[in-house]
């Protein structure tokens, strides 16, 4: 890599630590960025800029937003009394395309995984039981299908239904190991409707 | 009816830079010499067939020295042909392509169904429990992708459950999420265990058919499940799913404080075993080396009669180096495999003790350091020696 000119050199760098990139695409990326012009350069520099000072999270449920509350947080025509809790913000836009759900969201960023050092209190689970007042009547549980995912759920429903609140569970029948994001919107709308009771 | 596999074509897989084969329905057989290719040759057709190798964890070990990535491609004929290709590559994850769309794992594996028989395939029988789980579960996954969705699950929870388990040495706060473990191990578990035991009963029951008549009906093979805890191996079977998560909830609470203590799951079905007997007496203790072989023999062909039973087509069965001198009871095994018309793939140094009666209909092959070259009837009697 040295071989290249400094200023080169740093953006394959740069890019490299971006998921999914490894040296070799690092490299093409950075040739088409420099086939860039101006304009397209300054445009793709300031985007980045923007969206890094512009996008915060939520600070109710902790979806990423550049107006505090995000938009469905603000919107009163939603379902107050249903909070659907979900692994990552990706996961929201998934369900929102579906228009079968119409409560609030909460965003936990990630899920219960002792390999990665994450428990309960390295997630947005502390807020998430602030928000539990009496206006909130079900918790719908729609972490990812796999293993972490269900040990989140489990974990949420053990604390939660002590509280006297409805908790339910997507239904299954969703691709084994699946993330939510790549489930389609019918399948994805059918486990919504399909939830049953933990 | 059966599947085969009709075409193969590597590319810069191990010692192979490029070899495209096209091979017999029936019978297959490779000779070469020491270290030409033989056994990676097998490796790519079972890595078609389980989509990773039985040989190798570390993948880059696969892609010929020097090349930035390999490509094994198969067609496979069977009630629907298949095309399937894996490619390793070292600098991006391993692609899975299915009729050349890319796929996971568990819509790839069970499209092309092999049974591998190898000098290793004694550990069976002489090995440890892990030996004796892999080769089961290797057969299950091939014909149950619910079974291969549930172990690799499975396999993830014991995984962050001996996490928690190490870090209670710490701190004890750990213990407080072994709960939202259990459950999941305790369902996971029981299906496994469930699966396991149908399946080992029906093995038994083949493979004490074909061991009767491999050794013209002197010695009686049987192939038992023992579930990992002692205590239950000593009652009767139980074959629902509802009673291995009751015995798995009981064992976690018996096993509690000794989990904590070494730090790792003692409970489940990654501990359990098989238990194979002749005559009733303990084949891995009292059996002679013959005896345990035959045993191996009448095990593989359960195997294959298994999983014809499961898909309604017979697997290929893959033979690596284990038919050079052809005993009487070999020479029965593999007529025995020709009759049901399974394609047959072997490898061997020399045709030795082949029969003309057995190379009159099958395709034979040389292999020299990577190259690949079928040969005429001429070649034969070269070969033999
Ligand atoms: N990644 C690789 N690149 C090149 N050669 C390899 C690679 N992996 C293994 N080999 C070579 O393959 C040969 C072993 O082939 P193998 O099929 O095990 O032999 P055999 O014919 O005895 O079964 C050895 O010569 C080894 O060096
Ligand atoms: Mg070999
Ligand atoms: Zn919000």
């Amino acid at each position: 890599m040295s071989r290249y000119p400094k200023p080169m050199a740093r953006l394959i760098e740069e890019l490299t630590r971006l998921p999914g990139i490894g040296p070799k695409t690092a490299q093409r990326l950075s040739f088409f960025l420099i086939g860039l012009s101006k304009e397209e350069a300054h445009n793709l520099a300031s985007a980045i800029m923007e969206a890094k000072e512009k996008i915060t999270f939520c600070s109710q449920c902790f979806q990423l937003t550049d107006a505090d509350p995000c938009a469905i947080c603000a919107d009163q025509r939603r379902d107050r009394s249903i909070i659907c809790v979900v692994e990552e913000p990706k996961d929201v836009i998934a369900i929102e395309r579906t228009r079968e759900f119409n409560g609030l969201y909460h965003v936990l960023h990630g899920a219960i995984s002792p390999l990665e050092g994450i428990g309960p209190d390295q997630l947005r689970i502390p807020e998430l039981m602030a928000r539990l007042g009496p206006q909130v009547q079900e918790v719908l549980l729609a972490t990812d299908p796999n293993v972490e995912g269900e040990a989140t759920a489990m974990y949420l429903a053990r604390v939660i239904k002590p509280l006297g609140i409805r908790v339910t569970r997507m239904a299954h029948g969703m691709p084994v190991g699946s993330d939510l994001e790549y489930v389609d919107e019918v399948t994805l709308g059918k486990a919504l409707e399909g939830r049953r009771e933990l | 009816m059966k599947m085969w596999i009709k075409r193969l074509h590597l590319t810069n897989f191990r010692n192979y830079n490029a070899a495209e084969i096209d091979l017999h329905p029936k019978l297959d057989i490779f000779v070469g010499h020491n270290a030409q290719g033989k056994t990676n040759l097998l490796e790519a057709m079972y890595i078609l067939a389980m989509s990773k190798s039985y040989r190798t964890g570390r993948e880059e070990e696969l892609i010929f020295h020097s090349e930035a990535s390999a490509l094994i491609r198969g067609r496979v004929e069977r009630n629907a042909d298949v095309d399937l290709t894996v490619a390793v590559s070292r600098s991006s994850p391993k692609k899975l392509l299915v009729n050349d769309k890319a796929t996971n794992s568990s819509k790839f594996v069970g499209r092309l169904n092999v049974v591998l028989f190898t000098p290793d395939s004694l550990q069976l029988i002489k090995g440890s429990p892990g030996d004796r789980r892999r080769v089961l579960d290797v057969q299950i996954c091939q014909t149950d992708a619910v079974y291969r969705s549930n172990l690799l699950k499975y396999q993830r929870v014991v995984r962050q459950r001996n996490q928690l388990l190490k870090n209670a040495a710490a701190s004890r706060a750990a213990l407080k999420q072994l709960p939202i473990w259990n459950e999941q191990l305790a369902d996971l578990a029981s299906r496994i265990m469930a699966s396991r035991e149908n399946v080992v009963k029906r093995l038994s029951s083949l493979a004490a058919e074909i061991h009767n008549r491999l050794t013209g009906e002197r010695e009686s093979l049987h192939i038992a499940y023992l579930p990992f805890s002692k205590a239950h191996s000593a009652r009767s079977s139980h074959e629902s799913s509802l009673d291995y998560h009751r015995l798995m909830l009981a064992e976690l609470q018996n096993q509690h404080l000794l989990e904590i203590q070494r730090g790792y799951t003692l409970v489940g079905p990654h501990r359990d075993d098989l238990l194979f007997t002749i005559d009733g007496r303990d084949a891995k203790t009292y059996a002679s080396q013959g005896q345990q072989r035959t045993a191996v023999l009448s095990y593989k062909l359960a195997e294959m009669e298994l999983m014809r039973l499961e898909t309604g087509e017979y697997p290929v069965v893959l033979l690596d180096d284990v038919m050079s001198e052809l005993d009487r009871q070999r020479r029965a095994f593999l007529v025995e495999i020709l009759n049901k018309k399974a394609q047959t793939i072997i490898t061997t140094t020399h045709l030795g003790s082949f029969s003309d009666e057995i190379l009159a209909d099958a395709a034979i092959f040389g292999i020299e350091a990577g190259r690949i070259a079928e040969r005429g009837n001429g070649d034969v009697s070269a070969l033999r020696q």
